[in-house]
């Protein structure tokens, strides 16, 4: 690519700002150029900085959810790491409250186009007779063994793991808007205004998909989480 | 306990489980995570940099698409109308020579004729200036006539 050895520079300059603790302007200092343009990369790395923090904050989670929902650990890698390009190609300069909703946005497109293609092509396999796609791809399961940081017995992590199954079973059990609204206002924390936002819908419609959503887990889950 | 209690009691549980299998997560997975969160800053801290920077690259481009097109052009006109004074000219005219048999197989034979000119220069007596003219003008055109 054509701008590869200016990102290097750049970003060889952010990180070693970053890695040693320092501001953006600090950075800044070793740059040189006329004031409009130390005003443009004070404001890039601004941006950076606080887009760096935001991603750092949601990854793990939105990571979580694309798995729940798409049942794949390859599958959700691709689909978080591709929120976080198009976010930061196309977002970046929004403001920062913006993000969250724009990339839950983005995500929840990205898993219903890995769900749409998943499905199209079970299709055609099943159409020449060939089997179905497995939705769990080669890598394990990154929750199920990990160490209980909580330190509790073996039972209680046993129950902990079972009622997890449980709820991502149920979660892709229901209509697609309402796992989407249970996802992003529930696990994600997403107020109403932002769930709207990121759903496409209006904040009635998230209220309606919710109460349906937690009605219909809490009916299949009771014996896990009551 | 009405609905919305134990909604919001459903609710709880079911995060602070969500959060806790966040923190379980196998480090590959994070290392990956890592991974792309860095390109997608790098993309923001690169991107409006290099878009600066980017105004002398597309004149640049375009003039350089320019000599090509221009020196394109100027071969490919140059090949239709050949100009005499070019070497390719020469070499155009002299190619029917080059090409006839019969002008190589002569220059092969260059001293057989040298040899049969002096023959014919030692048998044939000296002519008349006067009639030799028009005779040797007669020849010259016969000669012209057979091997033109």
């Amino acid at each position: 690519m054509f701008r590869f050895d200016e990102n290097l520079r750049v970003s060889a300059t952010h990180r070693e700002g970053l890695s040693r603790g320092t501001g953006p302007h600090d950075t800044l200092s070793a740059l040189s150029g006329p004031p409009d343009a130390r005003h443009l990369q004070e404001t890039r790395l601004d941006t950076a900085q606080e887009l760096n923090r935001f991603l750092a904050d949601v990854e793990r989670r939105a990571f979580r959810i694309a798995q729940m929902a798409l049942r794949s650990v390859e599958d959700a890698q691709d689909a978080v790491q591709e929120a976080m390009f198009q976010l930061a190609k196309r977002y970046a300069a929004r403001p920062p409250a913006e993000w969250a909703p724009l990339f839950y946005k983005i995500l929840q497109s990205r898993i219903r186009d890995t769900q749409r293609r998943r499905m199209v092509r079970n299709k055609v396999l099943s159409f020449f007779g060939g089997q179905k796609e497995d939705d769990d791809d080669a890598l394990p399961d990154p929750i199920v063994g990990a160490e209980d940081t909580a330190g509790r017995d073996p039972s209680e992590q046993v129950a902990q793991a079972d009622a997890m199954v449980a709820l991502e079973a149920a979660l892709n059990g229901l209509p697609t808007r309402q796992r989407e609204a249970f996802m992003l206002r529930i696990l994600e924390g997403l107020d109403v205004e932002q769930t709207a936002q990121a759903m496409g819908c209006s904040e009635g419609s998230v209220k309606t998909h919710l109460s349906r959503a937690m009605h219909s887990l809490r009916e299949s889950l009771g014996e896990h989480w009551q | 306990m009405n609905r919305q209690e134990m909604d919001d009691i459903f609710a709880r549980r079911v995060r602070e489980s969500f959060l806790e299998s966040t923190g379980k997560l196998d480090p590959r997975v994070l290392a990956r995570l890592s991974e792309a969160r860095r390109r997608a800053v790098d993309l923001v801290a690169g991107d409006k940099a290099s878009s600066r920077h980017l105004g002398w690259r597309i004149p640049a481009s375009a003039a350089a698409l320019a000599f090509v097109a221009v020196i394109g052009g100027a071969l490919w006109m140059g090949g239709n109308s050949p100009s005499p004074a070019t070497p390719f000219s020469t070499a155009s005219n002299d190619a029917p020579l080059m090409m006839t048999q019969d002008n190589l197989d002569m220059y092969a034979d260059m001293d057989f004729y040298q040899w049969m000119e002096t023959q014919e220069q030692t048998a044939a007596p000296a002519p008349a200036p006067a009639a030799d003219t028009s005779v040797d003008d007669s020849d010259d055109d016969d000669d012209t006539g057979v091997g033109g």
